[in-house]
This record gives C-alpha cells, sequence and structure tokens, in this order.
C-alpha cells in the first residue's frame, strides 16, 4: 500500500468516513505490517496533537460552525473592504435591503432646492453601464455599454 | 489553499494596484509637495522640479494605503511606513504588551501545527479547517509565532516545512534577506532645507495596521485608521503629535473621515450594517478642546468599580449624525474650508420599476450646522458612475473628479454644478493616480502628455503645463495604466476641451 493511501484510510477513519468493511482491512493490513502500524500511530498522535491545540487555544478554530461541505477558500484579510468590493452589485442588494427603509420617502435629491436649471451632458467622458439580469442566475449585473467588447464587470 | 498560499499571505500583505491612488501631496502653502515614486518620497518645489529621495525610512513601498499628511506650518510630515524587523527582541521593544503576549501565548502549538500539515499534507482537511477558520487577526498571530519559532529553533522548522508541498519555498520565504517581522507604525518626519532631520514613531502595531494619519489643521493632534482584528473595519483613533495622549473615537467606522476647519472636531463615515453594507451614516464629534489638549473620556471608572458618564466641556461627547447615505463606491468624507461636508451618494426612491434606479451617484453638501443636505447640481453625465475618487480644493469650491475605468479629468464648481473637463478620455487608458490641489485655484493631476503619463498643472484657464517634464522618464509611467496589451498610443496631449 502506498503511504498516501495508508494516511487517507487512517484518518478517514478516524473522522468514521470509513466503511466497516474498509476499516477491517486497514486493521488487517496493519495487524501484519509493523512500519505501517508504526506510521499510522504517529498519524494518530499527531491528530491528538491537533486536537489538544485547538482545546488550548480554541480562538483559532471555528470549526463547528463550519459545513463540512463547504469548499474551502484561502481566506485573505481584506485590508480595505471598499477596495475590493463589487459596488453596484452589492448596490442593488443593499438598495433592495433598505427598500423598508426608505420606502415612502419621496424626495428626490434631484429635485433639491437648488434652482439652477442643469442640461444633461451630451457626450459623458465617464465609463456608461447599463444594468442587465443574467438568467444563468448570477442576478442583476452592472454592464459596461461604451467599450468595443461589452463585458460583464463590477465597478471597483 | 495549502499552507504556503496562507504564510506569504500573511508575510506580505498587498495592494493590487489597479486604482486611483494618492502620490502627490502637496503643502499647505503650495510651495512644495512630497511625491511617491516607487515607494520612495521626494520633495518636489512649486514648479515640479525633483529632489532626491527623502530618506530610506520614509519609504512607502509597503503601506497600506498610502498617505502623507503634511503639518500645518510645512515644517514635516506624518506618513505611515512598514518596518521589518529580523529579531522577536527588536519586536518586544517596540510593539504593545497586548500583542506580543498574543503571539507568544501561540508559539507551543506552532511545531504541533506543523507537524500535523507535514502528516497530512495529502488529507489536508483538518488542518486546513482550522487554519481556515483563523479569523485574520490571528491568520497574523500564526505568521508571527511561526518566524518566532523559526528564529529559534529553524532545523525543527525547516524539516517540517520541508516535508510539506512546496516547502521549498515556505522555507526560502523565511530565510529571505530583508523579511522579518512586519511593524506598521505612524512616524512624524521634520524637514529642513529639504532632508529628514528627524524622525519620530508615534504608534506601532504588529497584528493591527495603523494607517491613514490626518494631522489636524489648527490642533496638535492627527486621527488615524487601525485595522481592527476582522480586517473589514477599523477604529478611528486621535493621538497627539508627540504619541503620548490619544483614544479611540470611534469603532466599526469605514475608511472616510477628516478633520472640520477649526481642527478640533472629526466628520467620519460608518456603516449601518455589517461588511458590505453601503447604507452608511455621517458622524461628527469633538475630539479637542479648546485650548487644543485631547477632550478626556466620556466615561470614569469610580471606586465601586462603576462606570460613570461625565458631561462638562472637557469631555468627549456621543457623536452626532449629520446624515445618511447610500455609498456605491469607495466612500469619500471631506470637510469643505466652510464646515460644509461633502460626500457622494446614490440617491434612490423605492419601490422603484425595472431593475431600481439608474446608477448615477451624485455630490452632496450638508451644511455646516447639519439642518440640510443638498445635491451640487450637477447635470446627468457629468459625474462617473464609479464616484468614489474626487477631492474637493482648500477653498472648497471645486471638486476634482476623476475615475478607475478611464483618464478623464473634471473639475465641479460646487455651488454651480458647473462641470469641466480637463483632460478627456483616451481609448485604453486609465487613470490610476488622485489629483491634488496645489492651491485653490491650481490642480495637479495625471495625464496623457505625448503619449505617455506626465503630472500637469491646471491653472484656472485653458492651458496645461506639464510639470513632470525634466522627471525621469519612469517616475510617472504607472499613473496611467493602458489596457490595451499591444498599445501603441498616438501623440496626445491633455487638453481642457469642453465644459458646459
Amino acid at each position: 500500500m502506498k503511504p498516501e493511501s495508508l494516511h487517507a484510510l487512517i484518518i478517514d477513519r478516524h473522522f468514521g468516513e470509513l466503511s466497516p468493511e474498509a476499516a477491517e482491512m486497514l486493521d488487517h493490513h496493519l495487524s501484519a505490517n509493523a512500519a505501517a502500524r508504526a506510521e499510522a500511530e504517529r498519524i494518530l498522535d499527531s491528530l491528538n496533537v491537533t486536537r489538544d491545540v485547538v482545546l488550548r487555544h480554541p480562538e483559532l478554530a471555528r470549526v463547528p460552525v463550519m459545513p463540512q461541505s463547504k469548499v474551502l477558500k484561502p481566506r485573505r484579510s481584506s485590508v480595505m473592504p471598499w477596495l475590493a468590493r463589487a459596488a453596484a452589485m452589492l448596490l442593488l442588494a443593499a438598495v433592495a435591503g433598505a427598500g423598508g427603509f426608505l420606502v415612502g420617502r419621496s424626495e428626490s435629491p434631484a429635485a433639491g432646492p437648488v434652482g439652477n436649471k442643469v442640461v444633461p451632458r451630451k457626450e459623458s467622458p465617464w465609463a456608461r453601464y447599463r444594468m442587465s439580469f443574467d438568467p444563468a442566475g448570477e442576478g442583476l449585473q452592472v454592464v459596461r455599454v461604451d467599450v468595443a467588447n461589452i463585458e460583464k464587470k463590477s465597478l471597483p | 489553499m495549502n499552507l504556503k498560499l496562507l504564510l506569504l499571505t500573511l508575510v506580505a500583505l498587498c495592494l493590487t494596484g489597479c486604482l486611483p491612488e494618492e502620490r502627490v501631496w502637496w503643502s499647505l502653502l503650495g510651495d512644495r509637495a512630497l511625491v511617491s515614486i516607487d515607494g520612495r518620497l521626494h520633495l518636489i518645489n512649486a514648479d515640479g522640479t525633483l529632489g532626491q529621495p527623502l530618506t530610506d525610512d520614509a519609504t512607502m513601498e509597503h503601506a497600506l494605503v498610502k498617505t502623507v499628511s503634511w503639518l500645518p506650518d510645512g515644517s514635516g510630515f506624518v506618513c505611515q511606513r512598514t518596518r521589518v524587523l529580523s529579531h522577536w527582541e527588536e519586536v518586544l521593544a517596540l510593539v504593545p504588551a497586548d500583542e506580543v503576549e498574543s503571539v507568544e501565548k501561540l508559539l507551543p502549538a506552532v511545531l504541533p501545527l506543523l507537524e500535523v500539515a507535514m502528516k497530512l499534507a495529502d488529507k489536508t482537511k483538518t488542518l486546513e479547517e482550522v487554519i481556515a477558520s483563523l479569523p485574520p487577526e490571528h491568520i497574523q498571530r500564526f505568521a508571527s509565532a511561526v518566524r518566532r519559532v523559526f528564529e529559534q529553533d529553524p532545523t525543527a522548522v525547516e524539516k517540517l516545512l520541508l516535508a510539506l508541498p512546496q516547502g521549498q519555498e515556505l522555507v526560502s520565504s523565511l530565510k529571505k534577506p530583508g523579511t522579518g517581522y512586519e511593524i506598521s507604525e505612524l512616524c512624524l518626519f521634520k524637514l529642513s532645507d529639504g532632508r529628514v532631520t528627524e524622525t519620530q514613531s508615534l504608534t506601532r502595531s504588529l497584528l493591527k495596521p495603523v494607517l491613514m494619519p490626518r494631522v489636524s489643521p489648527q490642533q496638535n493632534a492627527m486621527a488615524f485608521l487601525r485595522l481592527d482584528d476582522d480586517g473589514e473595519s477599523a477604529a478611528l483613533e486621535v493621538l497627539t503629535l508627540d504619541g503620548k495622549a490619544g483614544f479611540t473615537v470611534a469603532r466599526k467606522v469605514g475608511a472616510a473621515f477628516d478633520w472640520t476647519p477649526d481642527g478640533r472636531s472629526l466628520v467620519f463615515m460608518a456603516p449601518l450594517g455589517g461588511e458590505g453594507e453601503k447604507l452608511q451614516s455621517i458622524h461628527r464629534v469633538t475630539v479637542a478642546q479648546e485650548s487644543g489638549a485631547l477632550m478626556k473620556p466620556r466615561f470614569e471608572k469610580q471606586q465601586d468599580g462603576k462606570l460613570v458618564e461625565m458631561r462638562g466641556a472637557d469631555r468627549l461627547t456621543e457623536p452626532v449624525t449629520l446624515a445618511t447615505a447610500i455609498t456605491l463606491n469607495r466612500p469619500v468624507i471631506q470637510v469643505l474650508a466652510d464646515g460644509r461636508v461633502l460626500f457622494a451618494s446614490q440617491p434612490i426612491t423605492l419601490p422603484a420599476t425595472g431593475t431600481g434606479p439608474e446608477l448615477q451617484p451624485r455630490l452632496f453638501v450638508i451644511a455646516a450646522d447639519g439642518s440640510a443636505v443638498l445635491p451640487v447640481p450637477t447635470a446627468p453625465g457629468d459625474l462617473p458612475v464609479n464616484l468614489g475618487y474626487f477631492i474637493a480644493s482648500p477653498d472648497g469650491k471645486r471638486v476634482a473628479v476623476v475615475e478607475s475605468e478611464t483618464d478623464a479629468v473634471a473639475v465641479v464648481e460646487v455651488e454651480t454644478g458647473k462641470t469641466h473637463i480637463l483632460s478627456p478620455p483616451h481609448p485604453s487608458w486609465q487613470c490610476r493616480t488622485m489629483p491634488a490641489w496645489k492651491s485653490a485655484t491650481e490642480l495637479t493631476f495625471a495625464a496623457l502628455h505625448g503619449n505617455a503619463p506626465a503630472w500637469m498643472l491646471w491653472d484656472g484657464g485653458e492651458s496645461l503645463r506639464c510639470l513632470s517634464e525634466k522627471w525621469p522618464t519612469t517616475a510617472s509611467a504607472k499613473w496611467l495604466e493602458n489596457k490595451s496589451a499591444d498599445a501603441k498610443p498616438e501623440a496626445v496631449n491633455a487638453k481642457p476641451d469642453s465644459s458646459r
């Protein structure tokens, strides 16, 4: 048996993920192979060390609240969240969430007390976007519309 | 996730350079500026003549957010720097005791965890779950603890790391010259004859970076942010410029704050909800007494252990909420010279038909007494949807605006909303540098000059002047970005070509 397979089987059994038949075969292999048995003991010792560490430093682990099926992704400290957020899509979420807060407020800032008559700029220098619903399940997308290759993207 | 990625993430936090960032900071007198070129600070005089790098101590290479704040009299400046220390003993002498204790408490766990990582290299579920679930603060703790144990027992750590996938790279990253414990600190640099003559570290941290210093325009104090444990929010703090007294003004704030003209109060944004919240409230709180001394705490512990609120002109009070806004982009707050507060927000009325309101954030000003919030009367199309990169002139009458998707530069008159396009967009070029006001009527900004990014000066007229003409060609090369892979830009010049 390859060492990698042995490690996997030992760990799977430790977590109760091995079928009774496979566990029996593993026990048989360990009983007949002293080196494998020693390796199994080392791995189990390590697992115990892990458990002890986590018990000693419970702040290190939030394992109980993590669904086992959750896909693990690298956690990066978001140094400044506003640098990385997709603003427009989140805005829509915020807008939706803020609906109850804002419903009934009929005041439009555009109709504020400043009386200067404004004329829309004929050619805006800025990037232009439109909202688009993605039936593939991505929800509302912000689509830049003033570039040759129209691409879905989020605002920085 | 593998451990390498984790450790590398820990060892070097850095920002992607794809958004406009501050690179030039004019003194309040407009007679000279500090310029960040390749992470080094240089002085330039009023006509743009570039000096030598100021000091190796003032490098901004590792700064989380590049910010410089001049002292009001122009005699020096405060900025963030990252100091790399090779030995834990050096760290002990500099960082707060609670941070040292926090790391040292973790030391006994390092070797066992690495041993487990080695044995589970082909079955990383358990260790990954432990590590991936570390809160950001603890990840930083773990990185520091690994380095500390490596310092004590390099053979043991190296042996364990080498057994991991790509372990050699992990070991190399620990051994690499110039790496070590990274201390974030805010430093005061005093200038004389164009050189740094004195450096004073005002506050430091190993685990919670301190950033965005902003010196009070009138008082002997500065405000800054200290990142929270979660890395997603920050605490707003004030500190005297000798570093001896200070306090936390507010927790869980955003990255937008500014001093009032009298230098005694701070205006800041804070999300109403949690991470990703776009509803922001804008607050004002007085942090300095009329004498200039910092306010005393609002609560004091009595002999019986109870906290009692203390009242008086010298006591901190609860912040006053001035307004509520929806911020689509990078939140920005700027207090104008007359005390009004400038910010950007998406105007909104709900319910709305279709996909909801058109994305069209606008500039607003809050009256100095907080009695009203009025829009800057710009026309549709005058402002970018990505309205997160703007800066008001020192007199508060105009606002310079750029965005990250084009290289256009505009100036908006606050009272009338009249908008001047100082530099039109050029295909494929995008802005990576914030404009900087030299004076109330002079704006400097990055724009194409010839066929390369340059630092331009607009003095309110119809023409522009290049301030970086005599700089090395590479100095401002990254101040705009050309997104076209095979870009061969035609010779173009920035020119104020449109106004309304």
